[in-house]
């Protein structure tokens, strides 16, 4: 290979000629690049000769065109000559060793399946053991919850309680119209109209009206707390906490646990109200009056069954908060885990919410 | 040599500087009711080397952004290779940007793409080249600024300077002639710092390119600068315009002289000392 400045006269019998001319840039250089190491590779065992005389312009694509047609390893009388090339280009061009870019660039590397299996279970054994450290460091933190900072715990309550509450009102209302409506279709047929009251009672009180509520939360505040954590550990600021000497779970997950166990009950109760509503107000169209659905309300259903459903926001309230700081604390690098943390935070959460759900069911059958 | 071909072409000979690629009139910029610079108006030649100047929060920043078109101006032109991109319409406006490479202070690059693929995404957006072209393009590039062992790492795997040589790497690709960079050198090792210096003069003198660099980096400064433009905070101007040795040594102001000679503000020196 070579590249000459000056010009040359006598180019071979059997050398090929490429002549370059006008502008090579990023986007003209394709059909160029293409035409060039197309002669190159036409002719494995002839010299080429490159006339660069009448080149206008060159960007880096264009360096890096120049550079791939003398890179190439070829024999020793079929080598590739650029001649004619200003002195500044040819300076640009000798900046680079073929050497330095011998090796094909290396793509993401292809994983197999069985080091994938060994891989998801590592990181499955490794999250459980993260688990049961960030359980115990709320455990911990909740025994120490009078040292909270309760104002922290009010910005959490209303930032996911009282600014949740038409979003809550909105979903309970459609939930108790929808069962409604829907079982008193059914129901009409067997003249069993009146008992659609009592499973509009049971179902929003026992079931809906704290699982409606908990999915909206998870949805709402487990990816806001997972996103703000995440955002905090990728900006240092845990380290900063952390070098101030406090501990990140009581100075940053605590409020927010103690916050979302005090309104998710309170929200539960909103949905369990309106969406009870809801439902007088389908009933009333299957000429059921309010007064009717209020005394067979009360026949159909009892405090235990009131007391559960809170019972159980409650703990859904731990757990979306529990799942959304967890996720938060354990985000790695980067924006991009931000939102894997923030998306993971509402699956896992959603997903615990109905396993936890299931068990209720079971226990208190 | 024409003003069209001293602009349009690399080969023969850099430009002659008489037609700027960035022409700055009148401008007015700030944030809602907060102007940080006001009736400013500079030029920046072909192929030269423009470095602004200025204590942090004097606007440095805003206004390399105002020049690039993310924040309108409040009043003023901004002229590149002659189109007005303050007034211009969103398509008029994103065929300017266009022409300009950006480096962005933090770099800036997709968290979601490897150092390889952030430098090889303006080549895979705009151009026709084969993959195997735009590796290639994209590891020359990456090799100018010592990047090149660090091709499939993530942006998450990187450190602040490794960031900032991978988002020049990336500003270069699309082979735009007017480069924009934003504190390419502060928090990179002395060393390294050279190196980026060493690329930008290359860059200048061989294939003619034109800086916007926004530092207080003072070796650097005096390093690659043809000319600066200093900004103050408090009267909103640009207090001082030249060569950096001509105004450390001559300049009539004392705010200049006090930044390029590095002197803290009297009456703030440590007394315990």
């Amino acid at each position: 290979m070579s590249i000459t400045t000056a010009s040359k006269s006598g180019t071979g019998d059997d050398a090929v000629s490429v002549v370059l001319e006008g502008r090579i840039t990023a986007y003209t250089a394709a059909p160029i690049w293409k035409y060039a190491i197309d002669t190159l590779t036409r002719n494995p065992n002839r010299p080429v000769i490159v006339d660069a005389s009448r080149l206008q312009y060159v960007d880096d694509v264009g360096i890096a065109l120049l550079f791939d047609l003398i890179r190439r390893d070829r024999p020793v009388d079929a080598q590739v000559e650029i001649r004619e090339l200003a002195p500044n280009l040819a300076a640009l061009v000798r900046d680079y060793e073929p050497k330095d870019f011998a090796a094909a660039t290396r793509g993401r590397r292809h994983i197999g399946i069985l080091e994938q299996t060994g891989r998801a279970t590592a990181q499955q054994i490794a999250y459980l053991k993260e688990i049961a450290r960030f359980l115990r460091a709320c455990v911990r933190a909740l025994r120490q919850a009078r040292t909270v900072n309760w104002g922290d715990v009010f910005d959490v309550a209303t930032e996911a309680g009282a600014n949740a509450v038409p979003i809550v009102l909105l979903m309970g209302f459609l939930m108790g119209v929808i069962i409604a409506f829907e079982v008193a279709l059914v129901a009409r047929q067997f003249g069993a109209v009146i008992f659609v009251v009592n499973g509009v009672g049971v179902a929003m009180l026992r079931e809906l009206g704290a699982l409606m509520t908990a999915i909206v939360l998870a949805g709402r505040t487990g990816a806001a707390f997972a996103a703000q954590i995440g955002t905090q550990k990728v900006n240092e600021e845990l380290n900063a906490i952390s070098t101030f000497g406090l501990d990140p779970v009581h100075f940053l997950v605590l409020p927010r646990l103690l916050g979302a166990i005090l309104v998710v009950p309170l929200l539960t109760v909103l949905a369990d109200v309106v969406g009870i509503f809801g439902g007088a107000l389908v009933m009333a169209t299957f000429d059921i009056g309010f007064l009717q659905f209020y005394n067979q309300l009360l026949g159909a259903v009892t405090a235990t069954d009131f007391v559960l459903g809170i019972v159980k926001s409650a703990v859904f309230g731990l757990t979306i908060a529990a799942v959304g700081c967890h996720r938060g604390l354990t985000t790695g690098a980067g924006a991009t885990s931000v939102g894997l943390s923030a998306t993971s935070a509402v699956v896992t959460s959603i997903v615990l919410i109905v396993v936890i759900d299931g068990l209720f069911a079971v226990f208190t059958s | 040599m024409t003003h069209t071909q001293a602009r349009s072409d690399n080969v023969a000979a850099t430009a002659d500087g008489v037609s700027p690629a960035i022409s700055v009139r009148n401008l007015r910029m700030g944030y809602g009711a907060r102007v940080l610079l006001d009736n400013a108006s500079f030029d920046v030649r072909r192929s030269e080397i423009l470095v602004i100047l200025g204590g942090s929060g004097s606007g440095k920043s805003s206004l390399m952004k105002t020049i690039i078109g993310l924040y309108k101006p409040m009043a003023g032109d901004i002229l590149i290779d002659g189109a007005n991109i303050a007034t211009a319409g969103m398509d008029e406006k994103a065929q300017t940007q266009r022409k300009l490479g950006v480096m962005y202070q933090s770099g800036a690059l997709f968290g979601s793409l490897n150092v390889l693929e952030n430098v090889r995404f303006p080549l895979d957006q705009f151009t026709d080249l084969a993959l195997a072209d735009k590796n290639l393009t994209a590891r020359m590039l990456l090799h100018q600024v010592e990047m090149a062992y660090a091709e499939s790492l993530m942006p998450a795997e990187l450190s602040g300077g490794m960031l900032k040589r991978a988002g020049i790497a990336r500003a270069m690709a699309l082979g735009c002639d007017i480069l924009l960079l934003d504190e390419p050198s502060a928090g990179l090792d002395p060393i390294t710092a050279a190196n980026l210096d060493r690329t930008i003069l290359s860059l200048r003198r061989n294939l003619g390119f034109t800086f916007v660099v926004v530092t207080h980096e003072l070796q650097s400064i005096f390093a690659i600068a043809d000319r600066s433009i200093m900004l103050d905070p408090v009267s909103r101007s640009i207090i001082a315009a030249g060569k950096p040795a001509d105004l450390r040594d001559h300049s009539a102001d004392s705010r200049v002289r006090q930044f390029f000679n590095r002197q803290p503000d009297v009456g703030r020196q440590n007394t315990r000392s």
